[in-house]
């Protein structure tokens, strides 16, 4: 078999491969009734057949002004030639998108064009007057790699040489359809296609960009050899098809076939394509939507800072309690100039409710304190509390926000009194304890708090050993937590019970005796209460604590010597005290 | 005792924090309890002259013990324990008001 056969058998069997769906049967059973196209009825096929963009006077004719512009196969086949040059149509290439799920019709082999296997065959370049003698060009490349290929597959198939099929690449073109389509992504693809079967044609290729059939040479007469070539360079890389520039769409991944990927750009551009009588009945209808990226994942929710809401909270609080002091005493000043001539239905607290700037703070803080109590449930839900737990949030939630409402009026207040700066520091004092605040109390009021406390009545102070303690008569009440009868003092009214059940011993009424027991500026007092209180407390503190207390207790024994003033004594014993009154807070004991 | 006592509510059972853990109700109730020691002291203060202020202040100031502040200002304000007891249930109606 010479070599212009194995082209010809080569380039039928490329040109079945190119069906796609021809099976290898069938390609046989075809073969065997064909006959094998001589080589010279392959040469007959004349570059200026196919591509007659070569005139024959060797003048290189004018490129085609839309390089690149589609011509349909229908086109193609109705003889409809390209735009000319003086086309109001700019150049443009024109991407489409393909309906095609396909395999990307780059990687389809494809027959190579007759006078690319002429020129192969002849060892010559397709153009050659741009070639360098000697030196290879992409195109041969790529067909020599294609034709070793093929020859490979031939022989592992043991495929014997065949006849052209009939209507397949006809030396004569009649039949033949040779389709040089321009990928979506900007590879070439030479599809040779039988005009009786155009089923065969894959149909989810990309839509074709250009179509000219070797029949329909002059729809492609203004188009030179070194045009058209420039082209292949410019898609062929490295002897391998690639999309190149502005057409080789970006990969989305690795597995998306190349005909899904994006092409069209815009609304705009498919509509212009569809618009384009050239583009025929390959109508792009497709927009790609761009890719949707997978929305970040719900992040674990995080606990609110209701530290920061608490500060915001309380400070629009002071504002809105400041102002409303401020409106208060301002229209009590006009109502008590008014007096009766204020004339009916007005009040101090209307007024103040009507003021705008009253409204305004009093929305702000509002809203802070929506927020604060929003928090503090949702904390308690990412918390994983339950519901009475839930529950719990919130009723301390509300009463702590009267109890600071309260605070803040009085702050205000204090703050807006003569001398308020002095009297700001004195009620600044924030108490961790209620003997600190008792320490303060009247006790008058004392004893009237109590009883709401505990809701029971509190007798006066009643019996001698009360005096002389110093205890107030609801120091006597029994618990408010536990409501067990007890006669433990005010203290007792917050006292933890014990794991076992019993009540720790009242420490604080017995400091507050041997407090006042301190006044007699007796050494042996001193001594005395310190040994008791230091004992009684010795059995309930944790040993860091006890340590801690037994220490200072030597620091302040060394320091109450007879030689220590009063004052002095007095002094240090009430700091021993105290400091056995917080450390036994600190252990729990009371 | 008196025999009124089992039919007054606390005021911790009229909150509803009865079910509160216990260190929730001290809390609770420290805080009212320093809130009407400042009021008490706010108002008392709103019922002196001047000078008797300066003097209170400065009573508070040296640490003056409850039972000499009280008669201070018992001896200032007239109606002095009827003043306590309504500061406080002034507060007790505000605590318990929605």
């Amino acid at each position: 078999m010479g070599i212009g056969e194995e082209r010809a058998s080569l380039r039928v069997f490329k040109a079945f491969n190119l069906m796609g769906e021809a099976s290898l049967g069938e390609l046989l059973r075809t073969a065997k009734k064909t006959e094998i196209a001589k080589p010279k009825e392959v040469k007959k096929i004349s570059i200026s057949e196919q591509t007659p963009a070569v005139v024959d006077d060797g003048k290189k004719e004018e490129p085609l002004e839309g390089k690149g512009k589609l011509i349909t196969l229908g086109d193609a086949l109705a003889g409809k030639k390209r735009k000319p040059k003086d086309s109001p149509e700019p150049a443009k290439a024109i991407k489409l998108e393909s309906k095609a799920e396909g395999p990307a019709p780059a990687k389809i082999e494809t027959a190579p064009k007759a006078e690319e296997v002429q020129a192969a065959a002849e060892k010559k370049p397709v153009n050659s007057k741009n070639v360098v003698k000697g030196q290879k060009q992409p195109v041969e490349r790529v067909l020599e790699a294609k034709a070793a290929s093929a020859d490979k597959k031939k022989k592992e198939a043991d495929i014997q040489p065949v006849d052209i099929p009939s209507g397949i690449n006809h030396p004569k073109g009649k039949a033949v359809y040779p389709e040089k389509r321009w990928n979506a992504d900007g590879g070439s693809v030479d599809l040779s296609r039988e005009k009786s079967k155009p089923d065969k044609q894959p149909e989810k290729m990309s839509v074709g960009v250009e179509v000219f059939g070797t029949d329909k040479a002059d729809a492609v007469k203004n188009k030179s050899i070194q045009e058209e070539e420039e082209s292949i360079r410019e898609k062929i890389i490295g002897g391998e098809v690639q999309a190149t520039g502005k057409d080789k769409p970006e990969a989305k991944s690795d597995s998306e076939p190349v005909s899904e990927r994006k092409v069209v750009e815009n609304d705009s551009e498919i509509s212009a394509a569809n618009k384009n009588p050239e583009i025929g009945e390959e109508k792009i209808t497709e927009k790609v939507i761009p890719e949707i990226k997978e929305a970040p994942k719900a992040e674990a929710r995080e606990l609110a800072d209701t530290g920061e809401l608490e500060r915001e909270m309380s400070q629009a609080l002071l504002d809105y309690m400041d102002i409303l002091d401020a409106k208060s005493n301002a229209y009590k000043g006009i109502m008590g100039f008014l007096g009766s001539r204020s004339g009916a239905g007005l009040s101090n607290e209307k007024l103040i409710e009507n003021d705008s700037d009253v409204i305004y703070y009093k929305k702000i803080f509002d809203e802070k304190l929506s927020r604060y109590q929003i928090a503090l449930v949702d904390n308690a839900e990412i918390s994983g509390a339950s519901k009475i737990e839930k529950g719990n949030v919130i009723k301390i939630f509300n009463v702590d926000r009267k109890i600071n409402v309260a605070s803040a009026r009085v702050q205000v207040k204090a703050e807006n009194l003569d001398g308020g700066k002095k009297i700001v520091y004195i009620i600044r004092k924030e108490y961790s304890n209620l003997d600190e605040i008792f320490e303060k109390f009247p006790s008058t009021a004392r004893k009237v708090f109590m009883q709401m406390l505990t809701g029971e009545v509190v007798p006066e102070a009643a019996g001698g050993e009360d005096k002389k303690s110093g205890s107030t008569a609801a120091e006597k009440e029994k618990p408010v937590a536990t409501g067990k009868e007890t006669d433990r003092p005010e203290k007792k009214a917050l006292v933890r019970e014990k794991e076992n059940g019993t009540v720790v011993k009242d420490l604080d009424s017995e400091l507050k005796e041997a407090m006042k027991e301190v006044s007699f500026n007796s050494s042996d007092n001193w001594h005395a209460i310190m040994n008791r209180t230091f004992f009684k407390v010795k059995e309930e503190l944790p040993k860091n604590l006890w340590d801690n207390l037994d220490s200072f207790k030597n620091e302040c024994v060394g320091k109450l010597g007879k030689d220590a003033e009063p004052d002095e004594q007095n002094e240090l014993v009430k700091k021993w005290l105290k400091r056995v009154v917080e450390m036994s807070f600190e252990s729990k004991i009371i | 005792m008196d025999q009124q006592a089992p039919l007054q509510k606390t005021l911790i059972e009229e909150l509803g924090l009865s079910d509160l853990p216990k260190e929730k109700q001290e809390q609770l109730i420290i805080k009212m309890t320093e809130v009407i020691l400042k009021k008490i002291f706010i108002e008392t203060l709103e019922k002196l002259s001047d000078q008797d202020k300066e003097a209170y202040t400065g009573m508070m100031t040296a640490n003056a013990t409850p039972e000499e502040l009280e008669e201070f200002l018992r001896g200032k304000i007239n109606n002095y324990d009827q003043m306590m007891e309504k500061i406080v249930a002034d507060f007790r109606r505000e605590m318990i008001s929605n």
